[in-house]
């Protein structure tokens, strides 16, 4: 597969975990080149993580399995050298951004790699002054690392592990907690180094609009942890329906759409699929030039779900917050949110949207303001009270287990069993939520054993027990692969339908396009835009002001309108663009 | 409380290491002087904190706080203590003079050792006195397991947060019954260590794909250089200590209260 000298040799590999009886990756094979940026993709326990750590050999060298077959990284054998030995050919950037920080200040964790690496002082300044600017945080290099929001705290990991100009680099969903423009940032960065440091890099993630027009070559998992699909990303999105229904990954919009007309109509698709936004205009120009395709200018955008148009869930009056005596990070935030509504925050890295909903359940009191949440005055309610009709999932799943780390089963009924139900009625609601959220077979394992999706599963089953009036949600699909993603989000359709409001901060901005509906933008503790999804997206300036990009079906649809076809406005969806043509 | 204030200051523009020694001067002046002076130091260690540490009034009041109720404590053992002249009573238990004598000699010391503590780690960046440490001989990874222990604290301290918020947010309600709380409080703590677990392998894993140990030895970004005022500094409190010692062991003035408690 790779077009120069292989720099990883993988043959037959298979790996298995000392606790479980099944691999969970299962004879692998492939070979990776310098200079090659290789998408890794599957659903959620594939073993995508099993395998970056197989790469640098921290499996086995400090977590113990069992591994089978042939594997050459570098020259070097992963299973007989140390981890702090491959660190010089591997590095690994990996998705827990705050757990992974090894020094208290941020020169510190870039330089650190390097120290250990015997990097001359000079070098280090220069490498540490380079990232700095790269990853846009010189005004912090002196600060604590703690200090720094979710997704500031993943370009320091990242810029700590280009710091080491390893070989090879892996990075196990590094974007996971970045604004789209964060993300964009990173990938393009890792593109740069891919062109002109000839490195080779390796890529985690299940987010691939981004990603897909710069990689090499996309690897597809499957569940059971082996390679489905192997080759460049036009070769691998022929098998676009496969991908997507077959094994649960979100395919690209730009794919997706074309997969959808392909399946209307399947004589319209050319050898080479469009993966570009570029690429997809110019082929649905040809595609209507040529009048295989029609545009309807008047199409209907239905709301299925009544809102209630009188009854305020949420009313917040000029709420003002900082921590202690530091800058302010709220400032005069105000809004109503209807009852039945489904409200996605969204804004950049830092921008003050956890600090809101924290605002919302209770955890952080206004600093000046006032909060209105389920008819409750926030300022004079008890938080146990709050948490009974507003429940609160938090960013990072783990953060919320607490029934002892005993059981999925126990940690699910923890709230029932506070708020003092009885088992007959807790073990009821459990087993729907388990049945709901299939979590069948996981049962009696700890949370804290779960890959990252099943956690964040979890987590949302707990909050979801008792019921509650509001359901808020901190980036609800971090870690999830699409068939979960699509899962949750049908199960908060459903709820909202009987009557629950949801509110969900997210950087995804198709899941938004999808299910949202209204939308309000913060921007350096400011609400920018509150309304319609489909007039946010109209907005191209201040979304690139909060460090947000549109779904690449909004820049398809505004090309062809800039272009003078005659498309109709509010088309944000996959679904939406399918629906204004007509494939002949 | 007891993390690095970053908070510009004279004491802080001193070099890690001669402060670290000074702490150490500090800790041998305790055992030289009786109560009587150990409670004149504290008051100059106090005085020290604000001036030229310019530690707010906050963060003192809350160290005040842990170091007098620890005094107590210690005052609290003088009924284990049987004098000659008592003083009071509570019940059967007498308490003697020479249990207060003793006892608050044992509590001036670690009042002094542990406020003195406290201001090092409050105007003292980790990094410079582990780098210190290594250049004084130590190997850098036992000097760097000091430091990753320093850098647990903020993140053990965020854990605590998000746990005592998680529990608050599924409905916990704080039991009155003493038997309650410690279940309650078992709770809480299995689910810290659980999580603290979780974060010391990923910080593990970290450590290893950053190289660390892959050399014997390693380079630093900010290496250590002893300061012309730390070095001042701490000259200024070794003259202390030798005068102290002439004073007591050798001129006899401390007579009847060098190590007497």
């Amino acid at each position: 597969m790779s077009s120069s000298i292989p720099l990883i040799s993988i043959h037959n590999l298979s790996v298995t975990y000392e606790d479980t009886d099944h691999a969970v990756l299962n004879n692998i094979n492939l070979e990776i080149g310098e200079g090659e940026l290789v998408l890794v993709c599957g659903p959620t326990g594939c073993g995508k993580s099993t395998l970056a750590q197989v790469l640098n050999g921290l499996i086995p060298y400090t977590l113990p399995a069992t591994i089978t077959g042939e594997i050459e990284v570098c020259g070097k054998d992963p299973r007989v050298t140390t981890t702090p030995i491959m660190a010089r050919e591997v590095g690994l950037v990996f998705q827990d951004p705050e757990g992974q920080l090894c020094t208290l200040f941020l020169e510190d964790e870039i330089a650190f790699g390097p120290e250990n690496l015997m990097v001359p002082h000079d070098e280090l300044k220069k490498r540490v002054d380079h990232l700095l600017d790269i990853i846009a945080l010189n005004k912090f290099r002196y600060g604590s690392v703690f200090e720094l929001s979710g997704g500031q705290k993943q370009k320091v990991n990242i810029a700590s592990v280009l710091a080491m100009q390893p070989k090879v680099m892996v990075f196990d969903m590094p974007t996971a907690n970045l604004d789209p423009i964060g993300s964009m940032e990173v990938f393009k960065l890792i593109r740069k180094l891919v062109n002109e440091e000839e490195s080779t890099c390796i890529v985690i993630e299940n987010r691939l609009d981004e990603l897909v027009p710069l990689a090499d070559r996309i690897i597809v998992l499957t569940q059971e942890g082996s390679i489905a699909f192997d080759g460049t990303p036009s070769e691998v999105f022929q098998h676009s329906q496969e991908i997507m229904d077959g094994l649960g990954v979100e395919l690209p919009q730009v794919v997706e759409l074309v997969a959808r007309i392909k399946e209307k109509f399947p004589s319209t698709l050319e050898k080479e699929i469009p993966l570009t936004i570029d690429d997809a205009t110019q082929w649905m120009r040809t595609l209507i030039d040529k009048r295989k395709v029609e545009i309807f200018k008047d199409i209907k955008f239905e709301q299925e779900i009544s809102i209630s148009q009188n009854e305020n869930i949420v009313e917040v009056k000029d709420v003002h917050f900082s921590y202690g005596k530091g800058p302010e990070i709220l400032k005069g935030i105000s809004f109503d949110m209807k009852k039945g509504e489904m409200l996605a925050i969204v804004g950049n890295n830092g921008s003050g949207k956890t600090t809101l909903v924290k605002q919302l359940v209770g955890l952080l009191k206004p600093t000046a303001g006032a909060i209105k949440v389920c008819g409750m005055d926030l300022k004079t309610s008890n938080l146990v009270d709050i948490a009974a009709r507003a429940s609160y999932v938090f960013q990072y799943p783990e953060h919320q287990f607490v029934a002892q780390g005993q059981s999925v089963y126990d940690e699910i009924a923890f709230n029932l069993r506070t708020a003092g139900y009885d088992e007959t009625y807790v073990k009821e609601r459990v087993d729907l939520l388990i049945d709901r959220c299939q979590l069948h077979g996981r049962e009696t394992v700890s949370p804290f054993m779960l890959s990252g999706g099943e956690m964040r599963t979890v987590s949302v089953a707990c909050m979801l027990s008792t019921k509650p009036e509001l359901l808020i949600l901190d980036e609800p699909t971090y870690g999830q692969d699409h068939q979960r993603i699509t899962a949750l989000m049908l199960r908060l359709k459903e709820l909202q339908k009987s009557g629950t409001s949801v509110i969900m901060i997210s950087h995804d901005m198709r899941l938004v396009a999808e299910y949202a509906s209204k939308v309000l933008l913060l921007s350096y503790g400011v609400v920018e835009f509150l309304g319609d999804p489909k007039q946010l997206f109209e907005m191209p300036e201040l979304l690139q002001k909060a460090a947000l990009k549109e779904p690449p079906v909004c820049t398809i649809v505004r090309n062809l309108q800039e272009a003078g076809y005659d498309f109709p406005i509010g088309i944000i969806t996959t679904s939406a663009f399918m629906n204004a043509i007509k494939v002949r | 409380m007891f993390q690095y204030a970053r908070i510009p200051s004279t004491l802080e523009k001193f070099d890690a290491m001669s402060k670290f020694f000074w702490v150490i001067c500090v800790a041998v002046l305790v055992f030289i002087y009786p109560p009587e002076y150990n409670l004149i130091l504290f008051i100059l260690l106090l005085l020290i904190a604000i001036f030229l540490g310019h530690i707010n009034y906050g963060r003192l009041k809350g160290a005040l706080s842990i170091l007098l109720a620890l005094a107590f404590l210690f005052l609290l053992g003088g009924f284990s203590y049987k004098g000659e002249v008592p003083l009071f009573a509570i019940g059967n238990l007498v308490y003697y003079k020479e249990g207060l004598i003793v006892r608050g000699a044992s509590a001036a010391r670690i009042l002094n050792i542990m406020l003195s503590s406290m201001l090092f780690v409050w105007v003292t960046n980790p990094r410079d006195f582990v780098n210190g440490l290594v250049q004084l001989g130590m190997p850098y990874r036992i000097a760097f397991t000091i430091f990753v222990g320093l850098n647990y604290i903020p993140i053990l301290t965020n854990e605590m947060g998000y746990i005592s918020d998680a529990q608050k947010l599924r409905g916990l309600r704080r039991d009155k019954s003493l038997k309650g709380r410690l279940i309650q409080y078992k709770t809480f703590l299995v689910a810290v260590l659980l999580r603290s677990l979780r974060k010391t392998q990923i910080t593990a894993f970290a450590l290893d794909s950053k190289a660390f140990g892959a050399n014997t030895k390693r380079t630093y970004l900010n290496q250590f250089h002893w300061s012309i005022g730390g070095v001042s500094w701490l000259i200024v409190w070794i003259l202390l200590v030798v005068a102290s010692l002439i004073a007591g062991v050798g001129l006899h003035l401390f007579t009847g209260h060098l190590l007497a408690y």
